[in-house]
């Protein structure tokens, strides 16, 4: 009796605790794998998923989501899969969309409209278009930071457009749209174009007071390619603006991130016009308080190789340029360095995070003029700058003219 | 009762200070850097450190009464130092301390795991498992007791050692100043709840009569809180680095978010193994404090062995768990809990040593000296 009893124990042990209880299969899940959140147009009814009446607060403030939910046994899960499965079986996605008055409520209206449970673990993307972000994204993070399911590794965008239509991409390259973006911006990070801004980074830029957030800010062209068109900057919760793609290099310059992938192209006077690929950034960056306001001297160096010259007349081997085209990069770097930290001054956001480093090295300073997030913002469009970058050039190539 | 009838095989000093190290790892590896971090911001990590070598001076001091009282447990010494009754209240307070510091520390455990990982199972299972396979435990002797410790120490540390480590890929060091926080002033109420970590070391008292060396007690207890020390502080350091200190104070389990957002190489991330390290942390935190109820209900009652004890207490300690009706509330008996334990932890034996080096002038017993 009492080895039965201890048996059923142990058994009911290990089913429970081995988490039995929470099994779910795989098919009989909706996983939401991207998201795309516009404002609504206003003219849906609501679906009183979540209330009778709107929260006043809300009211008349919806938004729509767009969801990719994976359909099982569609989804591509390898390059060999390339071939079979999918002709017959069209999209591997199933695109949804629904209204709402925030995240959980679109959410809620749209698991009354899908059997299986939703699911956000493999949420890798989401979307969210240029007028959102533009009237604060705080509270549309509170689902998703509440939400376990939501990994720290997830992207957050910003498209110029409408953000469903990243949804609906469906290039040659990947089968599932949002996994191209995905992919897409992933490369991007790997190839030094994009830093590496999750949307946990975003968090935590976000609830820090010396740092503003960022955003990478995409668009579409030719109906299918995703366009990396710079940063969205962020002031106050809110986006206030936007930078262009050779300003991400910019901004990685000033951090001084790893590996190195933008080239600029600028004409040296008596050489050409030449393009210099930069392959690594190395950076030093000094903050003092001077007359009360920060003052940072940033001192970039560039290691960079010559992609591409063009000359129409000129048979002189590079070498005797290069002295020429080094110091004229550098006054052309500098220049580009010094006008994007003046914009994001102009529009007192801080995404590179100078706020935190005067919080660690100046305490007291910090502490007298800064209780919140938006003092820094104003001392930061105060601070004076001193920005030097020095460009080496490493090799050309397998040209030597 | 015969202390020493089965329980007379002895262990050593490492042995007690993996007891000491394991006890102290707890439910603190979860919330701890949050408590810290609302405190004093960016100087969490220096602020950690100091509450657990607070903590650490308070056992090394019941250590040292330890070796002072070879031989015997905390409630034989105690009834000859303060007399019988007092000390009958005294320890009596201790178990059921316990007994509630057990249930709030399984229901946090199942909080957690209902939010993050079993988010289905009824949270009432997840605790009672906790619970059943704790009571369980708790009926073998005192020298299991120690070898369970000693057994999971490493499972404790290792995987803790790896988790810290490959977090630290997402650190900002800027995130770490200033190291004593931005508003120093906030220190000695959170110093309190920290040092609170050590308390669940107290079932140290009970390993008196089968420690090999008493002298060395004060050496081991001192070397095994270092160790929970400096694992704390490791983690709190991964957790404030990565995050800063204002994303801290947001996040429910700051480091199991350090883990989650740290990866080992392709996209593998480290909640398992952090879930391992948390686990077991958990259990052996609460098989020390409801090992503590049950062997000293048993010493109270003067019965031959803690299994009646064991068991029998096993659905007090579930009534303990779910008094708490939400998980503010659970917060709050926590906190209000470390900061009594810690009058009572921090003053109990401070009466009982002071009391000790009266009765006996600065010397040891004879018997100590026979002992070492």
């Amino acid at each position: 009796m009492r080895s039965l009893l201890l048996a059923a124990l142990a058994l009911a042990g290990a089913l429970l605790l081995a988490g039995c209880w929470d099994r779910q299969e795989l098919e009989d899940r909706a996983l939401i794998l991207g998201m795309a959140i516009d404002e609504a147009d206003g003219e849906e009814a609501d679906e009183h998923a979540t209330h009778l009446a709107p929260p006043p607060m809300v009211k008349g403030k919806k938004i729509r989501i767009t969801a990719q939910i994976a359909i099982p046994g569609r989804v591509p899960l390898g390059p060999s899969d390339s071939g079979g499965g999918g002709k017959e079986g069209g999209m591997p996605v199933w695109v949804v969309r629904v209204t709402g008055y925030s995240i959980d409520d679109a959410l809620n209206n749209l698991q009354q409209e899908i059997a299986d449970p939703r699911s956000l673990i493999h949420l890798r993307v989401i979307v969210i278009s240029e007028k959102i972000a533009r009237d604060g994204v705080e509270d549309l993070n509170d689902y998703f930071r509440r939400n376990s399911e939501v990994r720290h590794s997830t992207w957050l965008l910003v498209s110029d457009i409408e953000a469903a239509r990243l949804m609906n991409v469906a290039p040659p390259l990947e089968r599932v749209p949002s996994l191209y973006v995905l992919s897409m911006i992933e490369k991007s990070m790997e190839m030094g174009k994009f830093p590496k801004e999750y949307i946990g980074s975003f968090w935590t830029a976000e609830s820090s007071k010396g740092q503003d957030e960022f955003l990478p800010y995409v668009s579409i062209r030719q109906k299918e390619n995703i366009l990396l068109k710079g940063i969205a900057l962020f002031s106050g919760g809110r986006m206030v603006g936007h930078t262009e793609p050779i300003e991400i290099g910019a901004y990685m310059a000033i951090k001084g991130m790893n590996p190195g992938g933008y080239s600029s192209f600028a004409q040296v006077p008596d050489v050409g016009a030449i393009m210099l690929n930069t392959f690594r950034r190395q950076t030093e960056t000094d903050i003092d308080i001077e007359d009360g306001v920060p003052h940072i001297s940033i001192k970039v160096r560039l290691d960079t190789r010559i992609e591409e010259r063009i000359d129409h007349k000129s048979d002189e081997f590079t070498a005797s340029d290069y002295r020429k085209i080094k110091e004229y990069s550098e006054k052309k770097l500098t220049k580009i360095l010094i006008e994007f930290v003046q914009s994001t001054q102009k529009l007192k956001s801080d995404p590179f995070g100078f706020g935190e480093a005067v919080r660690g090295q100046y305490p007291r300073y910090w502490n007298r003029h800064v209780s919140q997030k938006s003092d820094w913002e104003r001392l930061y469009a105060k601070a004076r700058f001193d920005i030097e970058c020095n460009v080496y050039i490493r090799r050309e190539g397998l040209k030597m003219n | 009762m015969n202390d020493t009838g089965r329980e007379s095989a002895t262990i050593s000093s490492f042995q007690l200070g993996a007891v000491v190290a394991s006890s102290i790892l707890g439910i603190g590896v979860l919330t701890l850097p949050r408590l810290a971090a609302l405190a004093v911001d960016s100087g969490a990590p220096l602020l950690t450190f100091a509450g657990m070598t607070a903590g650490m001076l308070f056992l090394a001091g019941l250590a040292w009464l330890m070796s002072r009282h070879p031989g015997s447990s905390l409630f034989r010494f105690s009834e000859q130092l303060i007399g019988k009754a007092p000390a009958r209240v005294f320890n009596g307070l201790l178990i059921l301390y316990f007994l509630v510091v057990t249930g709030i520390t399984a229901r946090q455990f199942g909080e957690a795991v209902v939010q993050v990982l079993l988010q289905k199972t009824p949270i009432e299972i997840v605790v009672s498992f906790l619970i059943l396979l704790t009571g369980l435990t708790c009926r073998r002797d005192l020298v299991k007791f120690v070898y369970v410790h000693q057994f999971y120490l490493p499972l404790i540390l290792l995987p803790g050692i790896i988790v810290v480590a490959v977090s630290m890929q997402n650190a900002e060091t800027v995130n770490l100043l200033p190291i004593l926080g931005n508003h120093p002033l906030r220190w000695g109420d959170e110093l309190v709840q920290i040092a609170a970590a050590s308390q669940i070391a107290f079932v140290i008292a009970l390993l008196g009569p089968i420690l090999r060396r008493p002298r060395g007690a004060v050496r081991a207890t001192a070397i095994g809180a270092t160790l929970a020390t400096l694992l704390y502080t490791a983690i709190i350091i991964a957790t404030i680095a990565v995050f800063g200190a204002e994303e801290v104070k947001l996040l429910t389990y700051p480091t199991l978010e350090t883990a989650r957002s740290a990866s080992l190489g392709s996209g593998q991330r480290l909640d398992a193994l952090f879930l391992i390290v948390w686990v077991i942390s958990i259990f052996t935190s609460v098989y020390s404090t409801y090992y503590f109820c049950a062997y000293g209900t048993r010493e109270l009652l003067g019965l031959r062995d803690q299994r009646l004890t064991a068991t029998f207490g096993m659905p007090f300690v579930f009534a303990a768990a779910f008094l708490p009706l939400n998980i503010f509330e659970l917060y709050r008996w926590s906190e209000l809990l470390n900061l009594y334990g810690a009058i009572l932890f921090a003053g109990y034996p401070s009466l009982l040593l002071l009391l000790s080096l009266i009765r006996r002038g600065g010397k040891r017993t004879k018997e100590a000296e026979g002992h070492a």
